[in-house]
């Protein structure tokens, strides 16, 4: 897997993207948010500091979900009223993107997909306890959060920072499959996947935790 | 062996019912007399059996 | 095992008292125990979010910081909250401990009146669905019937939180029930959210956290106590229908296998207005086989009269004798509810256990003899040898089912007794809830 090395434009420091699949990362001297594109680096923005990370995942994290190898290389960190929750950037070895939502320490595994089963419903239509019928499941309305961005860390597929409030979408099956709607985008976003125990992932090279062993 | 405390009751009750089955009980009373003297074939009117002085039922509704 | 437990020291905005907060980045809300506040842990500054009022201290029956082992990981105790629901009028209340692994997550311990339940967030929803008329839920094949539902606050807390919330807010709470384990759903105007909560008798709570002294005993009886009679209605029920099929497997053997021979029969007539003795006696016959029981039948022409027979069974050459008596009357007419009758025409008797030998029979008939008026009857009399007598298996059948009814009273009123608790509104619901 190629290993692109690029200065970054605010303090010169070379910034590694591990992943091929990644187009955001942040430097790790300055903590700018830099963007590629394609051979230049564009820098877009600067991450605030992060509030103590209380999960053992941590950036470089290993683990396997349904017998496929993925390492996290990215986080982005989303606060609201009530709380806060991770969304890890994990990607395979076959390059594939995926998202390990961390809230709470309850952990889900999704995927984006596109196009959407079905045109959704806007951000204003949205209720808890809707219905959708997707893929021989029947998904719920569980949670609606209005949300916003807090930071990012490590490298994202995608360009995302200083979003503002965004609604989120929580949905479960009684098959314990999970989804996502993420309205920071006209037409909103979704991801589905399912809820996974922390010991099926069999995580590696976890943060250590002061006070407890694994 | 659950409830073995019941079992054991059952088959009791079982092997109770079972001998007096085959005993031929009842639950008829009779009163049981010793030493009926022979005469009494050609003289039946001699023997006063024990239940011959009870009261009687006397009428209908 | 784990190694000493580190903590992180602040001082309350508020009051200056020393605060801990054990849970790192997920604590929110921190309370300091001394001024009831609830204080931002997400704010450096630790920005003061309430100050709450509470009637009375409560302490919490684990310590804050207590760690103990269940359900195979070591937990945290790091929140203390009493929630409240109000029936009809009357307030009860509930502690919730919150439990913190860093690995495995959140849980909760519950506890009312003595009763534990350990409780963990459901993945998977249920399902929705009703059960002999009331609501309930479906979850992994178990059916959850509807226990409770009323609006739940919050009314006082301790400790540190993962997330934000006030001293006071509301949530709607419904529980189901299986028992040993439940089923609850928080609603809320934007989230539900789903628990699967197990119960846990206070001694095993005692033992995992290392408490000292004794659990406060469990009072009464709570919505998803085990019931301790419940296993047992199943079986000794099977065990009854094992001892029945039995019992009538005897009767069956003991119908066909008895000899029902019949040794005698014979006609006669007796009438008031014969003279002289009317006693008589039968000729001799020969009863077989081991002892048992000789039958005795009666058959009569009896019109609205009654007839007295005195029998006596005895053994030609013992001269054992057996003495008994039968009354057969018979009435019926017409009155003004209808056709009427009192009594049978026909008797029969079982004499019980008579040895093998010859006997005879003494019959000494008798009518009423008061009225003036002549009263006469032909009668025939049968006797068999060696008949099934029912009366001891119908006694049988009901001594055996006496067990098992006494089980299933005793379960059932357990069971009255949980539900006793229930607020189970069917109908109606509060308002707040849109589904």
């Amino acid at each position: 897997m190629s290993q692109p090395v690029a200065n970054c434009p605010n303090c010169g420091a070379a910034v590694r993207f591990r992943f091929s699949s990644a187009v955001q990362s942040v430097c790790e001297y300055c903590r700018s948010i830099v963007v590629r594109r394609d051979v230049n680096l564009e820098r877009v923005g600067e991450v605030a500091d992060l509030p103590p990370d209380p999960s053992p995942i941590q950036i470089t994290t290993e683990g396997i979900y349904r017998n496929r190898p993925f390492v996290v290389a990215g986080r982005i960190l989303y606060e609201y009223e009530q709380g806060g929750w991770n969304e890890w950037h994990i990607v395979f070895s076959d390059g594939k993107s995926g998202w390990l939502s961390d809230a709470m320490a309850e952990y889900a595994v999704t995927f984006g997909v596109i196009p959407t089963p079905e045109p959704l419903p806007p951000a204003a239509k949205i209720h808890r306890g809707r219905r959708f019928r997707w893929y021989g499941a029947d998904y719920q309305v569980t949670v609606l959060t209005p949300a916003r961005y807090r930071g990012v860390e490590g490298e994202l597929p995608f360009e995302y920072w200083d979003k503002q409030q965004v609604l989120f979408a929580d949905l479960r099956t009684s098959d314990a499959r999970f989804g996502t709607i993420d309205y920071s985008e006209r037409p909103p976003l979704l991801f589905l996947g399912e809820s996974v125990e922390f010991d099926a992932l069999r995580l590696k090279n976890l943060r250590r935790v002061e006070g407890w062993d694994a | 062996m659950s409830h073995p405390f019941y079992l054991a009751y059952g088959v009791l009750l079982l092997g109770l019912v079972g001998v007096a089955e085959y005993r031929g009980l009842s639950l008829n009373s009779v009163n049981q007399v010793s030493n009926v003297p022979r005469t009494v074939r050609d003289n039946p009117g001699a023997y006063r059996s024990h239940y011959a002085f009870l009261p009687r039922y006397i009428g209908g509704k | 095992m784990s190694t000493a437990p580190q903590v992180r020291s602040l001082n309350c905005t508020n009051c200056g008292a020393p605060l801990t907060i054990r849970a790192g980045g997920h604590t929110l809300t921190v309370v300091c125990a001394r001024c009831l506040t609830l204080l931002d842990a997400r704010d450096p500054a630790l920005g003061v979010l309430q100050t709450f009022q509470a009637r009375q201290i409560v302490q919490p029956l684990i310590p804050l910081g207590t760690r103990g082992e269940l359900r195979g990981a070591t937990w945290e105790v790091i929140g203390f909250q009493v929630r409240e629901i109000v029936v009809e009028s009357v307030p009860y209340s509930w502690s919730e401990y919150l439990l913190y692994n860093p690995f495995k997550g959140f849980r909760y311990l519950t506890e009312y009146d003595g009763h534990w339940n350990f409780v963990a967030t459901l993945r998977a929803l249920p399902e929705e669905t009703t059960a002999r008329g009331r609501q309930a839920v479906r979850y992994q094949g178990q059916t959850y019937a509807c226990f409770q539902s009323a609006s739940a606050r919050t009314v006082f807390v301790l400790g540190e939180f993962p997330w934000q919330f006030r001293v006071g807010e509301a949530v709607y709470v419904a529980d189901y029930i299986a028992p040993p384990r439940a089923i609850s759903a928080e609603r809320t105007q934007n989230e539900v959210a789903w628990s699967l909560g197990e119960y846990l008798p206070g001694g095993e709570v005692w033992k995992a956290f290392k408490l000292p002294g004794a659990c406060p005993p469990a009072r009464g009886i709570y919505s998803n106590q085990p019931s301790p009679h419940g296993p047992n209605t199943r079986s000794v029920w099977t065990v009854c229908l094992a001892l029945v099929a039995l019992l009538a497997a005897m009767m069956f053997l003991f119908s066909v296998g008895t000899r029902q021979e019949e040794v005698f029969q014979s006609s006669y007539t007796f009438s008031t207005a014969m003279k002289g003795e009317t006693s008589f006696v039968t000729p001799v016959f020969e009863l077989k086989g081991r002892p048992s029981n000789v039958e005795v039948k009666v058959d009569t022409d009896l019109e609205n009269d009654w007839a007295y027979l005195s029998f006596t069974l005895i053994n030609e050459q013992s001269g054992e004798g057996f003495d008994f008596s039968r009354e057969i009357s018979y009435y019926h007419g017409v009155d003004s509810d209808g056709s009427w009758s009192e009594g049978g025409r026909d008797d029969r008797v079982l004499v019980p256990s008579i040895p093998a030998g010859r006997y005879y029979l003494r019959v000494e008939p008798d009518m009423n003899d008061q009225d003036g008026a002549t009263h006469s009857v032909r009668y025939q009399l049968r006797v068999r040898r060696d008949v099934p007598y029912n009366p001891f298996f119908w006694i049988a059948g009901l001594l055996l089912l006496v067990p098992p009814i006494f089980v299933s009273l005793r379960a059932a009123g357990f069971e009255k007794a949980r539900w006793q608790e229930s607020s189970y509104v069917s109908e109606s619901k509060s308002d707040g809830e849109d589904e």
